[in-house]
């Protein structure tokens, strides 16, 4: 049932509210700082009021104002989007935490510009969780490209330009030139652009269109990073560390993969896209073979943070698998591994950084025994990637679980195959790091003897998150019942 | 009062230029004002005109020139001035930006033009008239008088530059002139034919009755190729970049979004009103060759702005690729295809003045603007280079901007009528313009000339003067405006204005 209120507008709104405010604190930072801190609780809260009417079945819905006839800048809560919205919004908190404790000593004067758009990139991230439709989508999901820019191009030094070229035009390019042009044949073709359970087309829609929107769609989305558009990613990690931690292991990426759950569900519907082999055969393929490709090469790559990006492409790759597996739980495994792989991902991201602030090392072979020297960002560490390879008792484990159980619902053994080699190059590149920091001989006794843990402000962040990828395994069912009540409302119209 | 409403809008500036002209002999500086008055004026006709408009049932208001031919025999003497839903939209653009133009040039003006500035503004008020006349008149004729006025008096305004300008101009006159006498002769086949010059005749007339005529065909292909050459469409477009880029300050930002967006309007009503879609269809290939060119033309004109290393120029090509935009949309005869057409003409005026605007202000403070002497931009002039972001934003098509929603539209329609070579040049022409503008920010923002991250110091801020920002703010904000009232302008205005289309 559909209930018209306005929350979910200022929920997007608040964020955005605050980067004015933020703006315009340039010289106190502290209580340029305690504005975000604010805007992330009050938004937090209303997030929270809205939990309990969308497990009891409601969506909220709100239209703004009609941009084109029968298409307005519409807003729709469901449980899905919530699960994602509360996700990014609670993971703002450590990294600002954490961007505090790394920004504020280095006297960094492009700070405010910094939070500011932060802010605004949250905001577009929740947008997308929460748009009703394909046009609302699209705006925000450019917001977000845009105001994500500055951030990656942050340092002003060429190779951070290098890096900010190649990111707007890979994510510009495929939006404008496919996504776009798809979304329009949508609309074309329909005259809706609305997200509804059992999609848009009609029966008659010839599947050869529906293929080619898909590919277009799963290209066009290229935050979702499917190879070959994935490039943009290794080549943001330029940016600071809380940069590529939420914005590029969680909000961005997230909301590329996000659209695409959104768009197969709603527009292409589940039932289609169940009914017709060609489509998800295609899907499938794509993000299989984008999955085993981005674990080989991370296994190959020596510096931390490239490691982690193209591990980030491979299980984004999880995700778009499991909705191409058209089954309820694949879809559900998808949804539920967008919180386990953030929480997972940021918390390794966060130690990257970190490790580099303590010993300026930037390669994994530079890490032999540093454990001894910053325990607890190794141990955070440790339990980052246990929850990205899918260990129990961290989260990761269940998201995979509802996985692999898609992979046999819809008969696709080879699927669970693919899933299964991959988590053992996930753990084959990630548990090294962790074994050598802790076990492996130093290389060089001398260069990390005056290492010590980074300030607490950047610890203590670390912490919170590695204690959340424990929590959200044991949490995990009030996770599974916001999934739930999408699957009722998008997977089981008929 | 009311009912002369029409009138004003034309006989407003008109009296302008004229009163202009003459105070500046008594006095030079008067001619500013006199002129801002007169705009100013014609402003608030079209405004009202527009609610008379939306409350009236007809959804069309005639006026007769003189009283001439009152009920209801136009005749050939009566001259008649309409005002419908298409015209109404474009009247309001047309005043409001030239209102912002004239107050936006007044100091550059001053410094530009020191000693040469006597008849400038009447000459600016003569164009505005011109361009108001093509817009409002009900008359065939009577279009390509104010065609004249403005090719005219826009011919001595870009003479006002310096050094190029001259040689500039002249080429625009010599192939302003050629159109305008294309245009003509498609006219006087037209007149022999049918014996009448007025719009609504004409409409009644051909395409019940001459449908198969010869001679109308023929006046129908000169007309077009004639308003082609006057808005600059490949391959006629040769004049426009340089006559732009060389032209005074001034003058760029008054003829750059209005002159070509106001003759695809005198197409556009051709097609559409005089000859009807259907007789728009019935000539396919005409319509094949209007949609090669205008794809031809939006990817010269992306392409040759991507080589360009003067900012106006850069602008000027824009120009040339937009105007692809809205001659494609027209031709595709299709619903979304013209609604996206005629939106255009909205967004693009406002988009094209916008980046004017902008450029005057740069050029105002650095006194150039190749794009690699911008370095810094930003940090110099923060309000002027958002709004160059803002703009060049709107021109990529990044929603929420108005330029979106018209390149949706256009989209829609070329892929409604399967002519996918047009899609393909809109998104690449998109795809240049988001390169360009990387290339700005990159310049303008992430090249920090100063000694901020090492020290505190930092650039002064330097922006243009209010006089100026102020009108480049207001346009540029419009854009926003623009693109999220679009469904307010599209069911409200364009819907009704254009005629029944048939459905595929």
């Amino acid at each position: 049932m559909e209930e018209a209120q306005s929350t979910p507008f200022w929920i997007v709104l608040i964020s955005s509210m605050a980067a004015v405010l933020i703006s315009l604190c340039r010289r106190a930072p502290n209580i340029r700082e305690a504005i975000i801190f604010l805007a992330a609780i009050i938004k937090l809260a209303l997030l929270l009021m809205l939990a309990p009417g969308v497990l009891d079945g409601k969506l909220y819905t709100f239209t703004l104002i009609n941009l084109l006839p029968n298409v307005g800048l519409s807003f729709k809560v469901d449980g899905a989007g919530l699960l994602f919205a509360f996700v990014s919004v609670t993971l703002w908190i450590p990294v600002t935490i954490y961007s505090i404790g790394l920004l504020r000593p280095k006297n960094d004067l492009s700070q405010t510009r910094f939070y500011a758009c932060f802010s605004i990139a949250i905001s577009s991230a929740v947008g997308v969780a929460f748009s009703a439709n394909l046009l609302t989508m699209f705006i925000f999901y450019e917001i977000l490209s845009l105001s994500t820019y500055p951030l990656v191009t942050h340092n002003q030094d060429d190779e951070a330009i290098k890096g900010g070229r190649k990111y707007l035009i890979y994510l510009l390019t495929t939006s404008v030139g496919l996504a776009l042009p798809a979304m329009i044949i949508v609309y074309q073709q329909t005259g809706s652009l609305d997200f509804m359970g059992g999609g848009v087309f009609k029966d008659q829609t010839s599947n050869t269109l529906l293929t080619v929107l898909a590919v277009m769609f799963l290209y066009g989305f290229a935050k979702a990073g499917l190879m070959p558009f994935h490039a943009w990613l290794p080549g943001a990690m330029v940016a600071p560390a809380p940069v590529s931690s939420l914005l590029h292991a969680v909000a961005v990426v997230k909301v590329g993969v996000f659209s695409i759950i959104r768009v197969m569900t709603g527009i292409f519907g589940v039932d289609r896209l169940a009914n017709t082999p060609s489509l998800t055969m295609i899907i499938c393929i794509i993000a299989g073979i984008t999955l085993v490709t981005a674990s080989l090469i991370a296994l190959s790559q020596d510096n931390l943070k490239a490691r982690l990006a193209y591990s980030t492409i491979g299980q984004l790759s999880y995700i778009i698998l499991g909705v191409g597996l058209a089954s309820e739980s694949g879809i559900a495994g998808a949804a539920l591994h967008i919180p386990m792989h953030a929480v997972g991902k940021i918390t390794l991201f966060l130690c990257a950084g970190a490790i580099y602030e303590a010993c300026g090392a930037k390669y994994i072979s530079q890490m032999n025994g540093i454990g001894r020297k910053i325990p607890l960002t190794m141990t955070a560490f440790f339990l980052g990637s246990l929850c990205v390879i899918g260990l129990p008792p961290t989260g990761g484990f269940i998201s995979k679980w509802y996985l692999l159980n898609g992979t046999l619902d819809s008969n696709q053994q080879w699927a669970f195959v693919i899933f299964l080699i991959s988590s053992l190059l996930n753990a084959a590149y990630f548990l090294p790091i962790a074994y050598k920091a802790f076990f492996a001989l130093p290389s060089d006794e001398a260069k990390y003897n005056k290492a010590s843990e980074p300030s607490m402000l950047m610890v203590i962040p670390m912490l919170l998150t590695a204690t959340g990828c424990l929590l959200v395994f044991f949490f995990s069912n009030t996770m599974y019942q916001f999934v739930e009540q999408f699957l009722n409302v998008y997977a089981k119209s008929n | 009062m009311i009912k002369h409403l029409p009138i004003f809008i034309v006989l407003a500036p008109l009296l302008g230029a004229v009163f202009a002209a003459l105070t500046s002999w008594y006095r030079p500086k008067l001619s500013f004002p006199v002129v801002l008055s007169g705009l100013f004026i014609s402003f608030l006709s079209s405004f009202c005109l527009i609610f008379k408009l939306l409350n009236s049932e007809s959804g069309i208001i005639h006026y007769q020139l003189g009283g001439w031919g009152d009920k209801g025999e136009y005749g050939i003497v009566g001259i008649q001035i309409t005002v419908d839903y298409l015209n109404s939209l474009i009247l309001t653009a047309v005043t409001i930006i030239s209102l912002l133009t004239a107050i936006f040039s007044s100091q550059s003006v001053n410094r530009e033009l020191a000693g040469q500035q006597r008849y400038f503004f009447a000459l600016f008020s003569l164009l505005v008239t011109g361009l108001l006349g093509i817009t409002i008149t009900g008359d065939i004729f009577n279009l390509y008088v104010f065609m004249e006025i403005a090719a005219l008096s826009s011919y001595a305004l870009i003479a006002y530059g310096k050094g190029r300008s001259y040689m500039a101009s002249f080429n625009y006159l010599i192939m302003g002139t050629m159109g305008a006498c294309l245009y003509l002769l498609g006219v006087g086949f037209v007149f022999v034919k049918t014996g009448t010059l007025n719009i609504e005749n004409l409409s009644l007339l051909i395409p019940q009755t001459l449908q198969a005529s010869q001679a109308v065909f023929v006046g129908f292909v000169l007309i077009i190729v004639g308003a082609w050459a006057k808005m600059a469409f490949f391959p006629m477009h040769g004049w426009l970049p340089n006559a732009y880029t060389y032209a005074p300050t001034a003058s760029g930002a008054l003829l750059a979004p209005l002159a070509t967006k106001v003759s695809v309007y005198a197409m556009i009503r051709i097609m559409i009103t005089v000859y009807s879609i259907d007789y728009v269809l019935k000539s396919p290939n005409i319509q094949t060759a209007a949609l090669l060119l205008s794809s031809i033309s939006i990817l010269v004109g992306s392409f040759f702005s991507l080589t360009q290393t003067n900012l106006r120029k850069i602008a000027c090509y824009f120009i040339v690729s937009e105007i692809g935009y809205m001659v494609g949309g027209a031709w595709l005869a299709n619903d979304p295809g013209l609604k996206g057409a005629v939106y255009h003409i909205i967004a693009d005026a406002a988009m094209t003045s916008a980046l004017f605007m902008v450029i005057g202000c740069i050029l105002f403070r650095t006194g150039q603007v190749e794009l690699k002497k911008l370095d810094g931009l930003f940090y110099k002039m923060p309000i002027t280079f958002i709004a160059l972001v803002i703009t060049m934003a709107a021109l990529i098509g990044v929603p929420p901007t108005c330029g979106f929603f018209s390149k949706f539209y256009l989209i829609q329609g070329a892929a409604q009528a399967g002519t996918w070579h047009f899609a393909g040049a809109l998104l690449i022409s998109s795809l240049i313009k988001a390169v360009i503008l990387f290339r700005i920010i990159e310049i303008g923002y992430n090249k920090v000339p100063n000694p901020a991250k090492e020290g505190n110091k930092t650039i002064p801020r330097d922006e243009a003067p209010l006089s100026m920002l102020i009108p480049t703010l207001i346009v540029t904000l419009s854009l926003i405006a623009l693109g999220i009232f679009t469904d307010t302008l599209i069911t409200d205005f364009i819907a009704k204005a254009l005629p029944e289309i048939p459905a595929p």
